[in-house]
Parts: structure tokens; sequence; C-alpha cells
């Protein structure tokens, strides 16, 4: 018998009154894969995210981690299970120092020594270290993203769920980026919501396009990104090879 | 730099404290010092919605409940008791009790805050009138009698635990209630550096954010909200004790507003802002009442009015600003 | 059968009139989110503006139903060009502001008339019904309530204004952009809500009579039935007047008026704990 897949929906289904933002979604997501989500505005990408979290609790279908079903579980309970998002707007907790923010992600790490090392280390990692005693609210945006990233680290999760982790990126910052997201996918499982292809390109092992609210195609990369159909629909028209 | 500052930050709030616990006691008069005493009992039940509302973000409308409830409960027991230590006890425990239950209530659903404003408010109201229509010799607890809208009188004070005769009054319940809104203050800045203190703030800064990093927000809620219940009960505790009296009116509507008002002229998220707003008002009001120079309620009206209109943040963020602006602006014309 | 019809004519009553107490804040709190402290202080700036100048030998209904809206319209109209909008929707310190003007006002009544209760005996005599007599005002206020609900139901559903007030209600960036006057219309928005809130402290001052604090028994009440009523303020606000105003009445009846007013909390506080965005957030989404 194969090992169950980190993460696995089955059906999952999200509809806002007569709108159906996911429709039967079956999507799977082995151990250590670096997936990428891509996929026109609109397309449920950021919903899916969001029933994965238990933001959203699911009209219908399953979400099951490791096996497990976890369907409609509180949020808390879900990211203490190893599922941790950086979402769309990074989401910061403006009034504490940089430092603080990075500390409370950090709460599987241990006792306060442990935590406060963990801390450290990812003020380093993110090279946040010389602005730890600044508020998160004060931050220019390029080292907001890059300071949520590093929430999403310190817990030192199974899964991470990143939406958009380069939007408003200057070309340097999202090099920059795709390498510290390679590393991570060294020892995670990730998935990715893009829109810049070039970061795709760069990161992913394999590709799953959504389309109002259903899979379009799934694959490695560079098929998925030559199919047609995926041209048309995402690309509305024939090649571009850079940001859309 | 900033070590510094905390150190300084620290040496002023023991200066503080001892000059209120040591100093004034022994320099005011008995009369200035009972009046004293009640601002000091109010300003513990403002550093309790300071707690609940400007670090626990929970829109309490309602925080006479518990201050009530820590009143009558006292009231009741020492009646019946004859001794005030285990009243006194069960006058913090009651309310926080009353707390978990209500914020069970409140935070297991996903209630807003207008919401959540409006059905505390609404418990106070509940209260009012349920004490006012006790009057009459059928509404007794034990030997309490409840007294209606009259409320109870004679309350016996405060004794050293285990002797019931020696009290604690006047001078005495000064330092009690100075040293009782010292540990308060302290505890609550103690509580508000432990991991635990970061995690409130950190859910009255972004909620979901929290959720997502594995912490259960409601549970959070609800011991912020026990523990803001606890320290109200303990002022009324100490309201009961200071006046020998409890009524109804510790659950109307004008005392719930006052309580806001003066976390809010102190400054949200501050708790030292709630202690001067409380004291500063109070003695505003009880200035106005006993010089009849105007209506309180005229001045203090306008006052708030002009206070909102002139000074949004509170006095405490507000001087802080000022101050700051001021230091830069000497730096840089150095 | 007489027993039922004056039950019947009480709950009525009581529906009437805390509807009437709670419009003009349905349209204030509802319409434009402000939280209005002084809300009771309108509407006994209303009931002292009836009852003087009925007092100074105006014709009753001149005092009641055009002074008494007229007065509080314009009380009304200075607080939102002066206080409110310059909020600009904070609501932290829209209730301190207002809760200051709720103080103020009550001290400047006392200043100025005192502290002793004041009234107008309620005209129209009684009618005898079996063996009750019942107050023939009562009918009134009952009519006063009805007529002003269905004016404005009217008037938001078919005049142009009243269609401007929703759009600004849904989304007030996007009126802005199509060229509606927001300010103007907030302004007489809140203009409104403060004559209405003046009508009905006027219609109930022969009843409850006016002194400088009545307002505190009003406001409380007044915010929970709105707050309960939910996102669609005067539908939402005349279905929990009804449901609040029959089950205080009704407990009122059946034990004594204190049980009244604590069911009336009571089923507030389990009501919003059911729907917990109000009676419109579930049901009626399309209502106005």
């Amino acid at each position: 018998m194969t090992q169950a897949p980190l993460l696995e929906t089955i059906a999952l289904t999200k509809r806002f009154g007569g709108v159906t933002a996911i429709d039967r979604v079956d999507f799977r997501v082995d151990a250590g894969e670096l997936r990428c989500l891509i996929g026109p505005n609109g397309a449920g990408k950021s919903t899916f995210f969001r029933c994965l979290t238990g933001q959203f609790r699911p009209t219908g279908g399953q979400v099951r981690l490791s096996g497990r079903d976890i369907t409609g579980a509180a949020t808390h309970a879900i990211a203490r299970k190893g599922v941790s998002i950086k979402t769309q707007i990074p989401a910061l907790f403006d009034g504490l120092s940089v430092a603080e923010n990075v500390r409370l992600a950090t709460r599987k790490a241990g006792n306060r020594m442990a935590r406060t090392r963990k801390t450290e280390e990812i003020l380093t990692i993110t090279g946040l270290s010389s602005h730890a005693s600044q508020m998160a609210g004060t931050l220019p945006h390029g080292q907001r993203q890059w300071l949520e990233l590093g929430l999403v680290m310190a817990g030192s999760p199974a899964l991470m769920l990143l939406d958009e982790p380069t939007a408003g990126m200057t070309r340097q910052e999202v090099a920059r980026t795709a390498e510290l997201v390679r590393s991570l996918a060294e020892d995670h499982t990730i998935i990715a919501v893009e829109h810049d292809l070039q970061f795709v390109q760069m990161v992913a092992d394999a590709v799953t396009v959504f389309h109002q609210g259903q899979i379009l195609a799934e694959g490695p990369a560079d098929a998925v990104l030559a199919d047609r159909r995926v041209r048309e629909v995402y690309l509305g028209q024939p090649p571009a090879s850079d940001r859309c | 730099m900033n070590w510094i500052r905390e150190r300084a930050n620290l040496l002023a709030a023991v200066a503080v404290g001892s000059a209120l616990i040591v100093v004034i006691p022994a320099v005011a008069e008995i009369y200035v010092l009972f009046q004293l005493t009640l601002f000091l009992v109010f300003a513990i039940l403002a550093l309790s919605l300071a707690w609940v509302w400007g670090f626990g973000g929970i829109l309490c409308f309602g925080q006479s409940v518990f201050f009530g409830l820590g009143g009558y409960t006292y009231a009741i027991a020492v009646i019946n008791l004859g001794e005030s230590t285990v009243p006194l006890v069960l006058g913090i425990l009651l309310p926080a009790g009353l707390a978990g239950i209500l914020g069970y209530f409140l935070f297991w659903q996903r209630i807003s805050d207008v919401y959540l404003a409006v059905i505390t408010l609404a418990v106070s109201l509940i209260f009012y009138y349920l004490t006012g229509a006790s009057a009459g010799s059928d509404y007794r607890i034990g030997t309490a009698l409840l007294g209606g809208y009259n409320g109870i009188p004679s309350v016996p004070p405060i004794n050293v635990p285990g002797f019931p005769e020696r009290v604690v009054v006047y001078g005495d319940l000064y330092v009690l209630t100075a040293i009782m809104l010292a540990a308060v203050y302290g505890g609550l800045r103690g509580l508000l550096a432990t991991d635990f203190g970061r995690v409130v703030v950190a859910i009255r800064e972004n909620e979901e954010r929290a959720q997502l990093l594995g912490y259960d927000v409601r549970i959070t809620k609800l011991a912020v909200f026990a523990i803001g219940g606890a320290v109200a009960g303990l002022s009324g505790v100490l309201f009961a004790a200071w006046g020998s009296y409890v009524s109804p009116n510790v659950f109307s509507m004008t005392f719930t507003a006052q309580i806001i008002v003066w976390v809010l002229v102190g400054g949200l998220g501050t708790l030292s802002g709630a202690v001067i707003g409380c004291v500063l008002v109070q003695a505003a009001m009880t200035w106005l009442g006993e010089t009849k120079v105007a209506d309180t309620n005229l001045v203090l009206g306008a006052a708030f009015v002009v206070l909102v209109l002139f000074a949004r943040r509170g006095l405490i963020p507000g001087t802080r600003s000022l101050l700051a602006g001021l230091r830069s602006r000497v730096r840089s014309a150095l | 059968m007489d027993h039922a019809l004056v039950v019947g004519l009480h709950l009525l009553h009581a529906m009437a009139s805390l509807a009437l107490v709670c419009i003009g804040l349905a349209v204030i709190f509802g319409m434009l989110r402000v939280i209005n402290f002084a809300h009771g202080e309108f509407l006994m700036v209303g009931g002292y503006a009836f009852v003087l100048a009925a007092g100074a030998g105006l014709n009753l209904w001149v005092a009641m139903l055009v002074v008494a809206p007229a007065v509080v319209g314009a009380l009304g109209f200075l607080v939102e060009r002066f206080i409110i909008r310059h909020l600009r929707g904070d609501i932290i310190a829209t209730i301190l502001a207002t809760w200051g003007l709720s103080l103020f006002l009550i001290g400047l009544a006392a200043t100025v008339l005192g502290y002793h209760q004041q009234g107008v005996a309620p005209p129209f005599g009684t009618i005898q019904i079996g063996s009750y007599s019942i107050g023939n005002y009562t009918f009134f206020v009952i009519a006063v309530a009805v007529l002003t609900i269905v004016a404005l139901f009217a008037w938001l559903r078919w005049s142009r204004a009243g269609l401007l007030v929703r759009g600004a209600m849904q989304n007030p960036e996007l009126a802005a952009a199509l060229g509606a006057d927001t300010r103007r219309l907030r302004s007489s928005t809140f203009v409104l809500g403060s004559a209405l809130s003046g009508l009905a402290g006027a219609v109930l001052a022969p009843l409850a009579g006016v002194l400088p604090e009545i307002g505190a028994t009003y406001v409380v009440k007044a915010f929970i039935t709105v707050i309960s009523g939910g996102a669609t303020a005067l539908t939402g606000t005349t279905l929990a007047a009804a449901l609040f105003g029959f089950t205080s009445q009704a407990a009122a009846f059946l034990s004594r008026p204190v049980v009244g007013e604590v069911a009336l909390l009571i089923v507030a506080i389990v009501l919003l704990r059911l729907l917990p965005t109000g009676i419109t957030g579930r049901y009626f989404r399309k209502a106005l």
C-alpha cells in the first residue's frame, strides 16, 4: 500500500451564494514537493488556500492532511497540525516589533531559550536582524513580504502555502525570493500561488492550473506552460514570457 | 537606549507607587484620604477595562457587571459570615466565573464588536433591573436583605484575615487599596511581558494571523475577559467595603459609560492612562459636585466633546507623541 | 373578550412606542453607522420642545408635529456639522463625543429648566371597553408609529433622495464617484433621523413626562432594538421593535413591569447569539 499524500482534496467545493468558487477539486501534493498554482484572477486559487487553512469552511468535499480528514476544522487547529500560510497581502502584527512578530510564530520551537534561538535564526535568514526592534507596521512593502515568509518558516510547518510571495517585488527581490523558496523546498513541502511565470519556471517542480474553480491542467512546469489551452485561458494570447 | 528607557519607566512606576502607598497617607488629611481611596478603587476598575479593551481588543460596555457583582457578592457574603476573607475571595472569583461564562457565549460564535458591546451593556442592565426589583423582606440571601433600589446598607468593612474585630478602614483602607492598585498594575504589566501577553496583543493586532499561527483566539480572549472580570470584581469589593454600601446604581448606564470614559480620556492601549484618566475625571466631577460652579454634566459633557475633537487619542498617547515631536525638534535644532 | 381586546391594544401600543423610540436611531445608526449615544437626549429635547411650546400657548398639534421635529432637526444639523463630521467614522471617538453631548444636553436642560418632571396631559380623553377604560391617545401613538414607518419606507423606496441614501449606504465611494454629494446626503440623513427622534420624544411626552434624565430610559432599548434588527435598518428595526415590544409587554402582563424589561434584554441577547448579524442579517436581505 502506498503512503497517503501529504495533502489531498477530494471533490472540494466552495460556494458563495450562487457563485461556485471551487468546483469539485481533486488535488494532491506529496511530501517534499514544490508545486505552483497558476491561473487567471478569480480562478479560485486564494479561495482554495483559504479552504485548506480552515479560514473558509468548504461547502462540500474533503481536505486530508497525511490521510487524516481536516475538513472544517478550526483555523488554529489546522495550523497546529503543520499548515502555514503566507497570505496575499502580508498579514502581520503591525503594532509589535519585527522580533516579536517572529517570536510569536515560534510556538512549536519549545521552551523560551529555544524560541529565542529560533527567532534569531529566522531574523538572520530573512535579513531582518537590523530591524528587529522596529515596529512591523513601519516596514516597507518588500520587507513585509519577507517578514511574513519568516513567520511561515518559523513554525517549521509540514506544509507551506505561499499566496503570491513575490507580489509587488522588484526583479532583484523576486530572484532572491526564488532562491529562498528553493532552499526552503529542500526540507519542506510547498504550494505557491504565483502570477510571475519567470518565478514559476525558476522554482517549480510541477504546476497546477486553475480555471473557473476547476483544475485545467497539471504536470511539469515546461509542459504545462506550453499547453495551448493553458495559454488561451491564462495568457489570453500566444506566449508572453514575462509577467502578466 | 531601549534598556535605559525601560529602566526609567520602571523607576517612575516604583516612585509613583511608593508615593501613593507611603507618602500620601502620611501627609493627607483623613477626609482627603477617604476621597482618594474611592479614586484608587475606581482606578482598579479602569485598569480592568483598559486591559480587556485596550489590550484584549474586547469592546466591553458592561464592565460594571463584574464590578457590581463583586460588590454585591462581598456585601451579601460578609453580612452572612461576619468575616471578610472568604467574601473578598468570592467577590473576585464570582465575577471572573461570570466573565468566563459570558465569554464562552460571546467568543465561540463570531460576534462583531458592536454586538458584543450591546450584549454586555444589556447584561449590565438586566442586573440593574433585577437588583432594583429586589425590595422587600422576600428578597434576602441568608441574613442579607437586597433592598431594591435602596441597596444594601451597613456592609461590614474588610478585616485582617482571621481577626474580624481588626477592621481595615480610613487610612488603612487607603493603604490597602493603593497596594492592590499597584499589585494589579504590576501584575498586568508583568502579564503583558510574558509570551501569553504577547499573544493577547497579537490577537488585538491581527486576529486572523494569530489563528494562522496556531493560537486559539477564543480561549485566549476568554482568559483575558475572565482576568478583567476578576480585577473589576476586586474593585467592586473594595467599593462596597469603602462606602459600606452597594446599590443597583453600580449597574447603571451612567456608571458603565463613566468607566469607558476614564479609559478613553487616558488613552486606549495604555494602563497608566486609564489610572490617570480615571483620577482626573473623578476629581473633576467631585470638584464640580461640591463647588456647584456649574452643572457637573454640563461641564463634563462639553469637556469630552472638546477633548475628542482636539485630542483624539487620549491624554497619554497624545502627550507621548507631543513629547516625541518636541524631542525630535530639539534634536534637529541642536 | 373585552379583556383580550384591551390586552391586544396594550401590546400594539408597546410595539408602537418602542418603534417610535427607535426610528430616529435606525436612520442614524442604521444608515450612517454613527453611534449616537445622545439619542435619548434627542428624544428628551423633543419632549421639552413640545411641552414648552404647548405651555406657551401654541396649538398642541403644531407643537408636537412641527415644533418638536424642527427643533431637534436643527439640533441634529448643528451636531452633524460641528461634531460628527469631524470624527470621520471613528467609532470610539464618536461614542465618546456623543456621550459627552448627552451629558451636556442633560446638564443644559437641568440648568435651564431644573431637575423636576414636566408634562402635558394626554389629549382625547378615554373610552370605555367593557369594564376597562383606555386612553384614546393610545390609538394616536399607534397611528403615528405606523404612519411614520410607512412614510419612511415609501420615501426610501420611491423617492430619488431615498435611492441616493440607499446607494450611499451600500457603497459611499461609488455613490460619490457617481456624483452624489455624499456629504450633504449624510448631513440631511442625520437631520432626518434627529427630526424623527424629536417627533418621537414629543409624541411620547404626554405619557412618560419629560425630565432632563429621561433619555437614559430610552437609549439602551433603542440601541438593542436597532442592532438586533441587523443590517437593513428600517425593516430590521420594525421587526425587532415588534418582537421586543410584544415580548416585554406580554411578560409585564404575566408578571410585573420589571420582568418585562428584563425579558426584552434576554430575548435580545439570545437573538443576537442565534443570529449574530441581527434579524435581517440572515433573512430579508433585499429589504430596506
